[in-house]
């Protein structure tokens, strides 16, 4: 039990906490606007940003934004072809990115010096720099949804009405998105496409089938990952399991274990 | 296309030549109508004839292809979507769905003062739902729904009130009782009222003014010219007669 109480360990309790608790917040949104296609395809593209960064030489984490705030751009851009869905653009976008980040990372020697794993990620490779870049991104979150969540959550939940209302609509949700796509390129090569995709929608479907109103959805949501973070990176030290997989699966123990106790009891979520 | 010559008019919307439509394809072409103060406006057509166009187009949310909407300078709308575009997986309250309507009034801090929640609980008391503040909005009735979606837009205290088909899938009893719900709001809280239904007979004893739109344009008539068998068997290519039982106008097809 000493080695949990190594500083690696806790860079990656802290990374771990600080970004699922991120991506918990923001999956609400994922949930609720029925994105979660395009939450993953934002991830994947991300993870090809830092593949892509790494083989020309430039900041995994510059290249990630680069590539992540563009798609953000394209994916929210009003739609008009009728031959080929919005779907269809985002699965292409998904299967191309992926497969060229697997192809990057397999022709680059460097990739396995610096234990990138960009689909499990490499918490536990987490430093001091990193985790200040993780602290300013969740700040930032922070202050802009405490500044402007009633009108996400209006143009989120009825955006012909916010627009007549004199709200600017088409910014808000493109806000929404930006501030999806820069979680996920700032924080791919510290977490993997995994952890940040399975903390986008698991805590967040924990948080709806536990309780009925926003807050405290949000609050379950963030809780649950933080609860499940903890967990399942001291699983991945005591078992010797890839740390991000061990925290998703004690997400989804769990989200299995609430699921069940709600059938059980035959309860609606809380009126809270 | 004038409605009749009226009054002390007051024009706060004026169609001038408007043609309308998605990605160069008009849907309505050449459009000439005003919208006074106080009038009860209603915009009837068939499905798919447009009209939601036409309310996209007055609340500025659709540009025209061609000619120009005017509208009078700080004119605040209260726009009543189609309840059935909402999805019902957000879990938010009745309270929280009319907070909504306050959000474009908000301070830079962002949040609720007690003016605003008065608004909120005035507008719900209008609606009959001062009771049901915390109930979930996805648990209501359609007809309930329908007033709460009603009170989010008086809760922004606006000028005018545009509302999409409101009394879709609802029954006879919902539907008169929603109907008379905004009657009694156009002349107690004296607000302009612009109504858009595929039904003439849920309108017919409310408005002052039909907007018909057919066939690719629109055009407007006062209710005195509308309530003949010929003007409505000739607008609608079927036998219609028309009479009045207990004061209330009706329509019978064939």
């Amino acid at each position: 039990m000493e080695i949990l109480t190594e500083k690696f360990i806790l860079y990656a309790l802290a990374a771990g906490v600080m970004i699922g608790s991120l991506c918990a917040f923001l999956g609400v949104f994922v949930m609720l606007k029925r994105i979660v296609f395009l939450g993953i395809t934002l991830a994947e593209v991300s993870a090809l940003g830092v593949a892509a960064g790494l083989i020309i030489g430039i900041d995994p984490m510059l290249s990630a934004l680069v590539l992540t705030v563009g798609a953000v751009f394209l994916f929210w851009l009003p739609y008009r072809s009728t031959s080929i869905s919005r779907e269809g653009l985002i699965g292409f976008t998904y299967v191309s990115a992926a497969a060229l980040a697997v192809i990057l990372i397999a022709k680059n020697p460097m990739a396995e010096s610096k234990g990138l794993d960009l689909v499990s990620g490499n918490l536990l490779y987490v430093g001091p720099a990193d985790l200040a870049v993780a602290g300013i991104l969740t700040l930032a979150v922070a202050v802009l949804y405490a500044l402007m969540y009633r009108n996400f959550l209006f143009v989120s939940f009825d955006p012909e009405t916010a627009r007549a209302s004199g709200i600017n609509a088409g910014l808000y949700d493109f806000l929404i998105y930006l501030s999806i796509g820069v979680t996920a390129g700032v924080t791919m090569k510290m977490a993997g496409v995994l952890f940040v995709f399975g903390s986008l929608v698991i805590p967040p479907l924990a948080g709806l089938l536990l309780f009925r109103r926003m807050p405290h959805i949000i609050a379950a949501s963030v809780v649950f990952s933080i609860v499940c973070s903890i967990a399942g990176i001291v699983i991945s030290v005591l078992f010797d399991w890839p740390t991000a997989p061990s925290i998703l699966v004690t997400d989804c123990a769990l989200l299995v274990v609430i699921a069940a106790l709600k059938m059980l009891l035959g309860g609606r979520p809380a009126r809270g | 296309m004038a409605g009749g010559e009226r009054t002390g008019r007051e024009p706060v919307i004026i169609f001038d030549g408007v043609s309308l439509g998605y990605g160069g394809a008009i849907v309505l072409g050449d459009v000439s109508y005003e919208i006074d103060r106080g009038d009860f406006l209603g915009i009837i057509g068939p499905n798919g004839s447009g009209k939601t166009t036409m309310l996209r187009a007055i609340l500025g949310n659709l540009k025209p292809i061609d000619g120009s909407v005017r509208v009078s300078p700080g004119l605040r709308f209260g726009y009543v979507i189609q309840r059935q575009a909402l999805d019902p997986i957000f879990p938010l309250s009745v309270g929280e769905v009319v907070e909504m309507g306050r959000y474009p009034l908000l301070g830079p801090r962002r949040r609720l003062t007690p003016r605003d929640r008065e608004a909120v609980a005035h507008s719900l008391d209008v609606v009959g739902l001062a009771e049901m503040r915390d109930f979930a909005y996805r648990d209501l009735s359609g007809g309930q729904k329908q007033r709460a979606l009603l009170a989010r837009s008086l809760a922004s205290e606006p000028d005018i009130l545009l509302l999409d088909e409101p009394t879709n899938d609802l029954d006879v009893s919902g539907e008169t009782r929603i109907m008379d719900l905004i009657h009694d709001i156009h002349h107690r809280e004296n607000i302009t009222v612009v109504i858009v239904s595929h039904l003439l007979h849920v309108v017919l004893n409310h408005v002052d003014r039909l907007l018909f739109i057919k066939d690719g344009g629109a055009t407007l008539h006062p209710m005195e010219e509308v309530m003949s068998s010929g003007f409505l068997s000739g607008l609608y290519g079927v036998g219609i007669s028309v009479s009045e039982v207990n004061g209330k106008r009706s329509i019978v097809m064939g």
